[in-house]
């Protein structure tokens, strides 16, 4: 290590030791990680940067679901860290769960559009009671109070609508009323907006909510299918993707501003899908079926500039390409970690069991993350530390937590 | 990224589910009937009915019994979907020039003109076709069908005439234009049509185990009939009367299913055994032991909807051989309007002269056109399916059925039975196929085909029909 990178990793590691969040003491980080024995890292690239060296290289992920027999996907963290959701199939249903990850091992809170209900008659009961839950529940946005929250479900007809409801309150009701096909709610971070995708008129295009008044307003306009809402960290400009059969493309679009125009962040033949904010809003990331290597299949990461004045296209957007060869998640983008400009991903080399790496956006250097487990995808981080993730444990997907380090 | 609308993204979302295993006895047979498996319902209690505790056994007997109702009210709303399939099958084969010679068609345009109360064309078709080069066991078919054709027309002595014929076609018939069963004695009956029209006889005579042995292996989708002069061009021709009789042993295994528990049972489940084996009856024309058990369920703790129901189906006896007045009808319309099941049940007694009479001329119709709206929380798939089956017998806008019935289909899983009631799936097919709608109709039918059998003549005549009406002119030429 040289002398000059030295002093910021002791600052980091004293940050890092002193800011260890109460979750992640319960997610047992394991401090000989980043910096006791080799601070180089294991990515192979040489001296780490300043947020890869504050990160553990070895994590021991806890099985949060651990179900012999059930598939469970997509984490999702409240704002605050505390509360993570993911979905399950369950029985003919698709419900949302949501565990408290400062209480391990407590039993999750199932989250439906169509809750059991007592058998309507006496019939009814005799063949077994009400019918049971068959509707499918996706999507689910917290509220900053990390209680409540917003998710996409069909009450078991073939109407999707948003519901809202509490953790631990009464059974979500229906946001929205009016539309038949909504869903991809996103709660902005200040709580005031709720953005979301509504086919209500043919193809799906995005609709803001003003949660204070109820009000609505079309977000985006035009032929084609928006999709994969995103707010920035300033709950003023919304990243999607946009695009049809062909290609899929990705805009911001500034949420408050009447009439405002989509600016188009990529602008090429590849399909670019679900965007995300960096922590800090500077910049937006997204899944591209562009690769350096001009393999069909594989996707990238790229990191662009979120306010439009970086490269759309061409060999110029290429150079933003911030990781290779990786597994998109299917429902959410790019995972950024709380701290820095870092991203969190599962590399596509099956050989290897999908690893996770973290690479900086800035300086495009990567850390390999080493969990023991297989298979990993879904990847999402919390604004403290927690990486929640999917891998597999026999031929079953569960959920895994483990905390990365300090608070940010 | 490949989708255009949001439900297929949602679908696309949704990772693959596992089967999960059955739990044992009444638990697990009461999570495949809400999933419509009925047949793996009763198979599943059957097979552990020995370790299904005492207290479980009323329930698990009413399972099996509601099982048959269900079934027989599937095959019912298929039977008519099949009728109006088939008899348009017939027309374009008719309508193509190198079908002429073909004797079959007439033969069973006129079987299936019966089926949709076309009496009169019907009578002039068999009669021509009892004297047309059929073989004899058809132009007894032939006889025999016109004689139903002709009682249905009011020429009762013109009828009977005909149908003093000893085969087991002749018993059917006779069992179906008078109610009496005669069960043939002497050896057992080797063709699937006799099985069948023999075992719905043996049900009716009371020896339901006979019949069961009989109907054993008994394959529901053959043709009847297969017409391959032309190696390039086979067509297969179905008896709509298998359909009839399968339907009559379904309702006959819930009256078998039920009876114990009606006559032998006590508290809520006496009384809803006592409804459906009343329904079951009723349905098969036992009109005099209808009443017995109907009555009995109505003086029973019958939930509204059904009370409304069993006192619907007692008048309805009570009006056997008349037609009811408007002063009669009245009432009982305004006792009965806001119950949605008793509501169908009201359009399934409308025909003949009683449509003339209030609250048919008026009031039916636009209570049916309401009558989902109204309902104050989702309404289940097999009353919106009685519902989309009503309104398309109404002569409804298909297109706008087609809408209405898919707002209530899960569009995640549309063709698969766990999430959409099969009586809803046949209301979709129905309604798909009037709107010309045929592979959205046939992809139904195919999924229905997975899990029931005798689906096959329906969807023979709808491929049939498709392929025919795809041609943008000129002669149809239906071939496999």
């Amino acid at each position: 290590m040289n002398r000059s990178r030295l002093l910021p990793v002791l600052v980091g590691l004293g940050l890092w030791l002193g800011g260890i969040s109460a979750a992640s003491a319960v997610w047992g980080a394991r401090p000989a990680g980043p910096h006791s024995d080799d601070a180089a890292g294991t990515s192979g690239l040489g001296v780490l940067s300043r947020t890869l060296t504050t990160i553990p290289r070895q994590v021991l992920p806890k099985n949060v679901t651990a179900t012999p027999d059930q598939n469970e996907w997509n984490p999702r963290f409240s704002p605050n860290g505390r509360y993570l959701s993911f979905e399950r199939r369950n029985g003919s249903a698709q419900a949302i769960f949501v565990v408290d990850t400062l209480a391990p091992g407590g039993a999750a809170e199932r989250i439906s559009s169509q809750p059991t209900r007592a058998a309507a008659s006496a019939e009814e009961a005799l063949l077994g009671g009400s019918r049971s839950d068959d509707s499918f529940n996706a999507q689910i946005s917290f509220y900053p109070d990390a209680k409540s929250f917003v998710f996409t479900g069909n009450a078991g007809t073939g109407i999707y609508r948003l519901y809202e409801g509490t953790l631990g309150g009464a059974p979500p009701k229906a946001l929205t009323a009016q539309s038949k096909e909504d869903g991809h709610p996103a709660v902005s971070p200040d709580g005031r907006w709720l953005v979301y995708v509504s086919a209500r008129a043919g193809i799906g295009k995005l609709f803001l909510r003003d949660l204070t008044t109820g009000a609505e307003r079309q977000l985006t306009t035009g032929d084609k299918v928006d999709l994969y809402p995103a707010w920035s960290p300033d709950s003023r400009t919304v990243a999607y993707t946009s695009g049809d059969n062909d290609n899929h493309d990705v805009f911001v679009i500034d949420a408050l501003a009447p009439s405002a125009t989509p600016r188009q962040l990529s602008a090429w033949k590849y399909d670019d899908l679900r965007p995300t904010f960096s922590p800090d809003g500077s910049l937006v990331a997204f899944y591209s079926n562009y690769s350096p290597t001009g393999e069909e299949k594989e996707w990238s990461i790229l990191a662009v500039p979120a306010d439009g004045s970086g490269p759309s296209k061409g060999a110029a957007l290429a150079k933003l390409v911030v990781a290779v060869n990786v597994v998109t998640d299917l429902e959410v983008g790019p995972a950024w970690l709380p701290w820095g400009r870092t991203i969190v991903y599962a590399r596509n080399l099956k050989a290897e069991w999908n690893p996770i790496y973290i690479v900086d956006t800035e300086t495009r250097e990567e850390l390999r993350l080493e969990t023991q487990t297989r298979m990993n995808h879904d990847l999402t981080c919390s604004r403290t530390g927690l990486l929640a993730f999917r891998a597999q444990v026999a031929s079953w997907d569960d959920i895994f937590v483990a905390a990365l380090g300090r608070t940010p | 990224m490949k989708k255009r609308h949001l439900g297929f993204v949602l679908l696309a979302l949704s990772p693959g589910a596992a089967q999960a295993a059955v739990k044992p006895g009444l638990e697990g047979a009461q999570e495949l009937f809400r999933q419509s498996h009925w047949e793996e319902a009763r198979g599943h209690l059957r097979s552990q009915w020995g370790a299904i505790p005492e207290k479980d056994r009323p329930a698990a007997t009413f399972l099996i019994g509601r099982s048959y109702v269900r079934e027989a009210e599937f095959y019912r709303a298929l039977r008519r979907f099949g009728s109006e399939v088939g008899l348009a099958y017939l027309e374009e084969l008719e309508a193509a020039k190198a079908n002429r010679s073909v004797v079959w068609i007439p033969l069973f345009k006129g079987l299936y003109q019966i089926e949709v109360d076309r009496n009169v064309e019907a009578e002039r078709l068999l009669l021509a076709a009892a004297q047309s080069p059929l073989p004899p066991e058809w132009k007894a078919t032939a006889r025999l069908r016109r004689a139903l054709a002709l009682q249905r027309l009011g020429r009762a002595s013109e009828a009977a005439a005909a149908l003093q014929d000893q085969s087991p076609e002749g018993r059917f018939c006779r069992l179906l234009s008078s109610g009496m069963a005669e069960p043939q004695s002497g050896p057992p009956r080797e063709g699937r049509k006799d099985k069948l029209l023999l075992g719905a006889i043996l049900y009716r005579a009371g020896r339901a185990t006979e019949a069961e042995a009989l109907l054993s292996g008994v394959n529901l989708d053959l043709p009847d009939v297969e017409e391959n002069a032309d190696p390039k061009k086979v067509l297969r021709f179905h008896d709509p009367l298998l359909g009839i009789a399968w339907e009559r042993i379904c309702w006959e295994r819930a009256v078998v299913g039920l009876k114990p528990l009606a006559v032998g049972g006590a508290g809520i489940e006496k009384g809803l055994a006592a409804y459906y084996l009343g329904l079951s009856l009723f349905n098969l024309g036992a009109l005099g032991e209808a009443a017995t058990f109907l009555k009995e369920a109505s003086g029973s703790s019958l939930s509204p909807e059904l009370d409304a129901a069993a006192r619907l189906l007692l008048a309805a006896l009570a009006w056997n051989g008349r037609s009811p007045t408007a002063p009669e009808l009245a009432p009982l319309w305004e006792n009965t309007r806001a119950e949605p099941e008793a509501v169908l049940l009201w359009a399934e007694l409308k025909h003949g002269d009683v449509s003339k009479v209030e609250p048919f001329v008026s009031k039916l119709e636009p209570r049916l056109r309401d009558l989902l709206a109204a309902s104050p929380e989702r309404p289940p798939g097999s009353l919106v399916g009685k519902w989309g089956l009503a309104r398309l017998r109404q002569g409804d806008d298909p297109a706008a059925l087609l809408a209405a019935l898919s707002e209530h289909r899960d569009k995640s899983n549309k063709n698969k039975l766990e999430w959409n009631d099969p009586l809803l799936l046949v209301a979709l097919a129905a309604t798909s196929y009037r709107d010309h709608e045929y592979p959205q109709s046939l992809e139904t039918l195919f999924e229905l085909a997975k899990t029931f059998p005798g689906l096959r003549p329906l969807q023979w005549n709808l491929q049939g029909i498709y392929a025919a009406r795809q041609r943008a002119g000129g002669e149809a030429r239906i071939s496999q």
